[in-house]
């Protein structure tokens, strides 16, 4: 089948779109953020661990044989999600179509609509989602950072640092704790906290009122704590979740494959029908590398 | 490019795998006579180290890394998300 010829179909909506569809699209920069992203997950990736269990000690004759190396991979897997709509170029034909001027807006639309799904992704797939195939939602394409992180402590794979609530008046503190509690190798090599704005919004308010003077920026635009090889992070897929995730960077796993993000499109009479997908899948690559607290 | 395994179990059947041999949250316990119950089998107290529920549950020691509190009454008061009012 023929691809529809849209290309005469221009209008203000090319360039008014970005202004008024655009505004609340938030920026996809999953590996400005630290996250590891990985675009060839065609097949469930065992991301290698390998340690070592035993010490040396003193010598003596008799033989004390420990397990040695052992490795607890952990498996990042990427469902496929998808899109479908439908395009009806006479909805828009005495709106935005009005205006013809040269730019083609099947394209525009499409970018458009990229955007928005990878800010669906973004907002309720990486964090909180919980995969069920059967949903209809972006929460059910795959299993999310925070029900990882969930399921973990249930299993007492974790053990969440009891911060308790975070408020205005605790801030700085809570975070403090949670690097206190972090092991020392951590804090040597420097980590990351994520955190959603509203417990940025606590840190940054106590620290202004402690110390008299705003939580601000270092000379590289990292939020670095005072005196610490820790960065706070906040992060808008952490949506308004209390937890705050020590971790190092590229520890928290991002997959896709970059070979089935696809556009599939087709023509019934005159409407477009689209369909987009996207496999997406996250992971924690090292659970000895992260440490939560205990608020969800 | 890495070896391909099966694939993985969803996060909440893992979790019901390992909670069938991991400590059991549940424990009751009352602070200034009200009711609280542990949600989460083993956390980190501050200062203090690892716990489990039922060890936290039967601790009666004060702590002073905690304020002279024990680990029940320090949780109550700082509004840990490892209890819930029963």
């Amino acid at each position: 089948m023929p691809t529809p010829d849209l290309s005469a179909l221009t209008s203000s909506f090319v360039e008014r779109g970005p202004s008024i569809f655009e505004k609340n699209l938030l920026n996809w920069n999953l590996r400005g953020q630290g996250v590891q992203v990985r675009t060839n997950v065609n097949a469930p990736q065992a991301m290698t661990k390998l340690s070592a269990v035993g010490n040396p000690r003193p010598y003596t004759a008799a033989d004390a044989l420990t397990t040695g190396p052992k490795f607890t991979d952990r498996v990042l897997t990427a469902y496929q999600s998808k899109w479908d709509f439908d395009f009806d170029a006479e909805e828009f034909r005495n709106t935005y179509l009005a205006n013809q001027d040269g730019a083609p807006f099947y394209e525009q639309s499409l970018n458009h609509i990229s955007k928005a799904f990878l800010d669906e992704v973004l907002r309720n797939s990486l964090y909180l989602g919980v995969r069920n195939a059967s949903g209809t939602t972006s929460a059910a394409i795959a299993d999310g950072w925070g029900t990882s992180i969930a399921a973990l402590i249930t299993a007492t794979t974790l053990s969440p640092v009891v911060t308790g609530a975070i408020t205005d008046a605790n801030g700085v503190d809570k975070f403090e704790l949670m690097v206190t509690n972090a092991p020392t190798w951590m804090r040597e090599r420097g980590f990351i906290i994520y955190c959603s704005y509203a417990k940025f919004d606590n840190f940054r308010k106590h620290y202004r009122t402690a110390y008299n003077f705003q939580f601000d920026k270092n000379a590289e635009g990292r939020y670095k704590m005072d005196n610490l090889n820790v960065e706070i992070r906040p992060v808008s897929w952490m949506g308004t979740s209390s937890r705050l995730i020590a971790t190092l960077p590229d520890n928290l796993v991002f997959g896709t494959d970059a070979e089935r993000v696809q556009v599939a499109a087709s023509q019934r009479r005159n409407i477009i029908e689209v369909r987009l997908m996207m496999p997406i899948g996250t992971q924690i690559q090292d659970l000895e590398a992260i440490l939560v607290n205990d608020q969800a | 490019m890495a070896k391909a395994n099966k694939a993985p179990k969803p996060a909440a059947d893992v979790a019901e795998a390992a909670q069938a041999e991991a400590p059991k949250a549940g424990q009751k316990f009352t602070v200034d006579e009200k009711d609280y119950v542990y949600a989460i089998a083993k956390f980190n107290v501050p200062g203090i180290g690892e716990r489990t529920s039922l060890e936290a549950a039967t601790d009666d020691t004060q702590y002073e890394e905690l304020g002279g509190k024990t680990i029940n009454e320090f949780l109550v008061s700082v509004k840990a998300g490892v209890i819930e009012e029963a």
